[in-house]
């Protein structure tokens, strides 16, 4: 019977396959001085480290996240696939300067995430796998195209949702239109960000973000009236009374994110509005790996001696 | 006692009580009233949820059940000894070793003992207030009929009223601490206020460590639609019929940062890799007796 339980644990492969996502190869010696002019992390000081990392707009706003792996001497670049092309485009110059070839390599490999309660099948065959650097969001894993095929293998949304409840960004494309700057997305928290890598204007807001950042990316919890609700995304308003405190961003299930003006977020729980966005009443929190930088972490009775 | 000194207690009483329903302009249930109170009746934790007609169904059914002109209700918490819940291990720890974890039963038989006193010390304070008032009992109340659901939850009175946040394992993790909390709650007609936290911090990590941990499986991963995924039926089997477990309580208290000791063992092992299979090896082990 135990034998029967380690081969059924064996059989199951409980990787979310994500199937938006999509890898670029930078074959050449210059690889790494290519990509470095784009991103806002120096990949020398992660050495040989899988890096999480992202490339901004001219305005300073997120981009494109994206994921940096070392594959022999070549560089794998993980992506949104609907970003390649535009990551291509921004490569291109610097790749002819430095006689680096970039490749979208999309069909040749599988790009899953294993959250911390999951196990994977390593059935022998090529695969590499990585730390997503923040925190609970587990690891990522590049499986060739041709390897085996799993019916265990879950949906990306319960990553994204997962990602939701943490207050993370799945993918930048779940933005939308919305420009958001690295330090509101919390990057700072995570040191992700290289302050000699950022613009000018961001460089000041990172010594102090308590006070410097107005808003912030942070995670909403939809509390449903009924069994059936809208999505809440695209820069839906969130709403405290008739109060705009904010954007809904992206949302699957009962998590979203949203970007919260903070003072008239605290305004409305101080006269204890309740907050709503597209009719459903939500609520929405400081995440856990972020809460040093919110007023106060305390319950009802902290709260009383602070007013004493 | 002399009559006298009768009459001066009841017109004491009433003469709070008429200041109490004059003073609903100026709040006389206010936070530092209620401080003082939790500090008079000797609870670690207090919350208050009011009733009103636009709060969650399940909560308005509970008040119904029990006590339907409650105009709010109190909920209390109290500390479990993390000296015990340290002792608590997972079943292959005990293979021929004392079973530490079994303290668990009686510490929780105590505590309630300890958090119902302070309850009903709470509302003798508002009957004499002249508000009708019900001690809810903290060992848990009577199951809706056909469901596997309380008729009141405690825990989810606890999070609206900003005590904490419900976790994946579905317990209540307080700031002060972590899931280390019993709860009961009082209902009352006095016009307490919601409690409610300044910038609400979502006190779990999501770090899944209680999925990984449970020797039956009976926490999943929640789905989207769901904040937390429990086969009910299979921990409460498990926890009544083999082992007083506590096992996703004193893994949280580690991740959350509310365990005396750092860096815990449970998780590290290799043991706990397949769940699934822990729980198949304890059922081949019953067949073998």
């Amino acid at each position: 019977m135990q034998f029967a339980a380690q081969q059924q644990s064996l059989q199951e492969d409980q990787a979310l396959l994500l199937a938006s996502r999509g890898v670029i190869r930078l074959k050449g010696k210059g690889a790494e001085e290519a990509l470095q002019p784009l991103i806002i992390t120096s990949i020398d000081k992660h050495e040989k480290k899988p890096l999480l990392t992202y490339v901004l707009d001219d305005q300073g706003h997120l981009k494109i996240d994206l994921f940096v792996v070392r594959h022999d001497e070549d560089l794998l670049i993980e992506l949104d696939q609907t970003l390649i092309p535009i990551l291509i485009d921004l490569l291109s110059p610097h790749c002819k300067a430095l006689k680096v070839a970039a490749q979208d390599v999309t069909a040749e490999w599988r790009v899953f995430a294993e959250l911390p309660d999951q196990n994977t099948f390593d059935d022998g065959s090529e695969f590499i796998k990585y730390a997503d650097p923040r925190s609970h969001m587990g690891s990522r894993l590049l499986r060739p195209e041709n390897s085996r095929i799993s019916s265990q293998w879950g949906s990306e949304i319960k990553w994204a949702t997962h990602a939701h409840k943490l207050g993370f960004l799945p993918s930048t494309t779940r933005l939308q239109n919305l420009q958001v700057s690295p330090l509101e997305a919390g990057l700072h928290a995570l040191n992700l960000l290289d302050a000699e890598r950022l613009p000018k204007r961001l460089q000041a807001a990172i010594s102090s973000p308590e006070t410097g950042l107005s808003r912030r990316l942070l995670p909403m919890r939809i509390e449903p009236k009924g069994d059936s609700f809208p999505t809440m995304a695209g820069g839906l308003p969130v709403l405290a009374g008739d109060t705009e405190i904010g954007r809904a961003v992206c949302h699957h299930g009962l998590f979203a994110l949203a970007l919260i003006e903070l003072e008239p977020w605290r305004n409305a729980l101080n006269v204890g509005a309740a907050l709503h966005c597209a009719d459903q009443p939500v609520l929405i929190s400081w995440p856990s790996w972020l809460s040093q930088e919110s007023r106060g972490r305390g319950g009802p009775v902290a709260m009383s001696s602070k007013l004493n | 006692m002399s009559e006298k000194s009768v009459i001066r207690s009841t017109e004491l009483a009433s003469t709070q009580q008429r200041s109490c329903h004059k003073g609903q302009l100026d709040d006389p249930f206010d936070n530092n009233w209620l401080e003082q109170t939790r500090q008079e009746i000797g609870a670690d934790l207090v919350g208050v949820l009011a009733v009103d007609e636009h709060a969650h169904p399940d909560f308005l059914y509970g008040v119904k059940a029990f006590l339907p002109s409650a105009k709010a209700c109190v909920v209390l918490g109290m500390e479990y000894a993390s000296e015990t819940m340290n002792l608590i291990k997972p079943p292959q720890k005990y293979m021929g070793a004392v079973k530490t974890g079994d303290l668990l039963a009686p510490h929780v038989n105590q505590l309630n003992i300890e958090i119902d006193k302070a309850n009903s010390k709470l509302v003798k304070k508002l009957r004499k207030l002249g508000f009708r008032s019900l001690a809810l009992p903290s060992r848990g109340l009577p199951l809706r009929p056909g469901e596997i659901k309380a008729s009141l939850s405690f825990a989810h009175v606890a999070e609206a009223a900003g005590m904490g946040t419900i976790g994946t394992h579905s317990l209540l993790i307080t700031p002060e601490f972590g899931t280390r909390t019993r709860l009961t709650c009082m209902l009352t007609e006095a016009p307490l206020k919601t409690t409610r936290r300044i910038d609400p911090v979502d006190d779990c990590t999501h770090c899944l460590d209680c999925v990984k941990i449970c020797p039956v499986g009976a926490i999943a991963s929640p789905v989207p639609g769901a904040r937390y995924q429990i086969d009910a039926m299979r921990c409460k089997f498990y926890r009544e019929k083999f082992d007083n477990c506590g096992l996703c309580q004193k893994v949280c208290s580690y991740a959350t940062g509310h365990s005396e000791t750092t860096g815990g063992p449970l998780i590290a092992s290799d043991a706990f890799q397949h769940a699934q299979a822990d729980y198949v090896r304890l059922d081949t082990s019953m067949e073998d007796n």
